[in-house]
């Protein structure tokens, strides 16, 4: 249980969106509901790890002045196919998300970890990078998105995104008590800013904890 | 020079790759697509065309911009997704014409008009009015929400004049 906990914390320091500050657009964007961050979230766990994979393996093969198209190449056409599969199987992620998911090539974080992390370590190691990194980033969303869902419309719920059938729905504030305000872009930066701050607020009393022990 | 080509090569074999797995994901994936975005409108073809259930999404030169897709009941007729700016949001309908020109259905799916004025162009009212007339006739209405209801006939003159097209 400790190691579970312990995982998920530094999941959250080392978090893309909240310690790094990439990928913010969507974040800010898609987190109006749960379905949404989850959505996004597994899209781009499964094309971050598989573009981590791909550019580790051809990394010892690709000339060094031309990997940046090459990892775009890559990153593009994954974001494609699964965009594509997407609206084939899951129409409702896809009318949810809409133009977000071929913003996925665009996103930082994909880029990111191709080119400091991919790009210089093995295939396994590189797998991990992005299982790693695309958890930390559906954790970022699916937080903003609770927070957002349950102060706009008090109820959290979820729903099979290939069928479109309700798996659960709690009302958690009756609805003369919400604010609709957190489903609109205020609402998104205000959730971003008060997310970020706590995480910073918890990173410094950690570090220090540390230098006092010292 | 040889390092030039090294490169454009490598990054056109890549290039070539890419392609080919994007071409046999969408030969996968197209003929699912092309039902799904038949089976989101489905419901209101089928309350159009009843008995039909042949449905297939058509290509269509449309001089007004209102029409958005165009559907083809396969030996029943013509369907056709039409957006429209009404008075204060734009209203969108599905209006079915059969192969003799006639109107046999009309599905207003969204209106944000004024409740109980504009909004009555989703009422039965309304479209019990229009449906049965012809579309090369002159169409006749309810008078009363007028910039609602004649953006409703404006997007199903656009209609009629794609569904002559198709003749």
């Amino acid at each position: 249980m400790k190691s579970v906990l312990n995982y998920g914390m530094s999941l959250l320091k080392e978090n893309p969106v909240f310690g790094l500050y990439l990928g913010i657009c969507s974040t800010l964007a898609i987190t109006i509901n749960l379905n949404n961050a989850l959505g996004m979230g597994i899209s781009v766990i499964i094309i971050l790890t598989i573009s981590n994979v791909v550019i580790s393996a051809i990394r010892k093969i690709t000339p060094d002045e031309i990997r940046i198209p090459v990892y775009i190449v890559v990153i593009a056409t994954l974001v494609k196919a699964i965009e594509l599969l997407i609206r084939a199987y899951a129409p409702a992620i896809d009318q949810a998300l809409g133009i977000f998911i071929p913003l996925i090539v665009v996103n930082c974080i994909i880029l990111g970890r191709a080119e400091a992390f991919a790009s210089k370590n093995g295939v396994v190691a590189s797998a991990l990078d992005g299982l790693n990194m695309g958890v930390a980033y559906t954790l970022s969303l699916v937080a903003m998105s609770l927070v957002r869902q349950i102060l706009a419309t008090g109820i959290v719920d979820l729903s099979n995104p290939f069928t479109n059938a309700e798996i659960f729905s709690i009302t958690l504030i009756p609805s003369q008590y919400t604010i609709p305000i957190f489903s609109g872009a205020i609402g998104a930066f205000l959730t971003f800013a008060l997310l970020a701050a706590g995480i910073s607020a918890i990173k410094n009393a950690e570090e220090k904890k540390l230098k006092g022990a010292k | 020079m040889k390092k030039i080509i090294h490169l454009t090569v490598f990054l056109a074999i890549v290039s070539a790759l890419a392609g080919g797995i994007l071409g046999y994901v969408n030969a996968l994936t197209s003929p699912i697509i092309e039902e799904q975005k038949i089976a989101a409108v489905k419901a209101s073809l089928q309350a159009i065309f009843t008995g039909s259930d042949d449905f297939k999404e058509i290509s269509f030169e449309d001089a007004s911009g209102n029409v958005i897709n165009a559907y083809e009941a396969v030996g029943a007729g013509y369907a056709f997704n039409v957006e429209v700016q009404g008075y204060k949001d734009v209203i969108r309908f599905i209006v079915g014409i059969d192969n003799t020109g006639k109107i046999v259905g009309l599905e207003v799916n969204y209106v944000n008009d004024t409740p109980g004025l504009g909004s009555k162009v989703a009422e039965p009212e309304f479209i019990n009015g229009i449906v049965g007339q012809q579309v090369d006739a002159s169409l006749d209405v309810i008078s009363g929400s007028t910039i609602s209801s004649n953006a409703v006939l404006k997007g199903i003159d656009s209609a009629a004049a794609v569904f002559g097209t198709l003749k």
